[in-house]
């Protein structure tokens, strides 16, 4: 199939004017904003911990209710932030549903576990992340992928702010250490607010 | 590196979306969910028209909608003729231009064709 004129103008289109035209009916317009964020959505989905086939339905309700709500966007962020946020508090309400959210205030260790010592052994986002305990991943995700504040993460979560904030501290100092750029020198014991 | 780099660091990494190889088949999954819905959505609010338009109909036909028209249409050219009585006779083309009954008339066939275009639409979209 072609691309038409139309589906040109789409594509030159900027995310804020998509959605000024989504929030009127237009669900080509909205097509196109599915198309440039979908990967992105799904991506802190799975970040977070969801499984591939949960991440994608989530990211297609989450694309859903925008979709809904996209009036209620005014452009002071920028879209995908605003979606990526849906999608969060969306597997966040998931897993409360499921009874499967329950954060330890010490996490532990996930089995298995092996820290490079090495700059060999530096490894991408992705797979640091896999290093993480569940709720060090969760917070550190929905804080750093989905722009969510620690704030927020302890109200979505229903934990003491406390424990987010120590989750997210031994999160990052684990993917600092992960991450470390070759001959770079990783200080985890620097304290985080 | 320091701490605020690294976290500055991390949010690009988080703001870069993966390479998915099924991301044509999610778009369409999603457009075909919104037009799904969209359908729906369109055609309950052109039935919930096309109900309200006939319980309004239905209502106004009942309640005697007509008589009271008619008189209060009698009763505010009395006002107006008492008003202007020196005047023109306002009252006379009140009742000329509409009496109460055929006030009622319009009323309704408003509401009809209101309900029919609303039907026609929702079944348009369809």
């Amino acid at each position: 199939m072609g691309v038409t004129p139309d589906d040109r103008r789409i594509i030159g289109l900027h995310d804020v004017e998509l959605a000024a035209l989504a929030a009127a009916g237009g669900r080509r317009e909205f097509g196109e904003l599915v198309r440039r964020h979908g990967s992105a959505v799904r991506g802190v989905l799975r970040r977070m911990g969801a499984d591939p086939s949960t991440a994608d339905d989530l990211a297609q309700d989450a694309f859903l209710q925008a979709f809904e709500r996209v009036a209620e966007f005014r452009g002071e962020g920028t879209f995908v932030a605003w979606v990526k946020r849906i999608a969060a508090r969306m597997y966040l309400k998931r897993r409360r549903k499921d009874a499967i959210l329950v954060l330890e205030a010490e996490p532990r260790e996930p089995e298995g576990e092996a820290r490079p010592r090495h700059a060999a052994d530096r490894i991408d986002l992705d797979e640091a992340l896999k290093g993480l305990a569940p709720a060090e991943r969760l917070c550190v995700s929905l804080c750093y992928g989905a722009g969510l504040s620690h704030a927020e993460v302890a109200q979505a979560l229903n934990t003491p702010l406390g424990t987010v904030k120590s989750h997210v501290k031994r999160g990052l100092d684990k993917l600092r250490e992960r991450m470390a750029p070759p001959g770079g020198e990783s200080d985890g014991s620097r304290a985080h607010g | 590196m320091d701490e605020r780099g690294f976290e500055a660091g991390l949010e690009r990494l988080f703001a870069q979306a993966p390479a998915l190889a099924d991301s044509d088949a999610f778009n369409r999954r999603v457009e075909r969910r919104l037009n799904r819905d969209w359908r729906w959505r369109t055609l309950g609010l052109g039935a919930a028209g096309v109900l309200g338009g006939a319980i309004a109909v239905t209502q106004s036909l009942h309640s005697g909608l007509g008589i009271k028209v008619q008189e209060a249409s009698a009763s505010s050219a009395h006002a107006a003729e008492s008003f202007y009585n020196q005047g023109i006779n306002f009252s006379d083309m009140l009742m000329q231009a509409g009496s109460g009954a055929n006030l009622f008339w319009i009323v309704s066939g408003c509401l009809i064709i209101a309900a029919v275009v609303g039907a026609t639409r929702a079944l348009d979209q369809v």
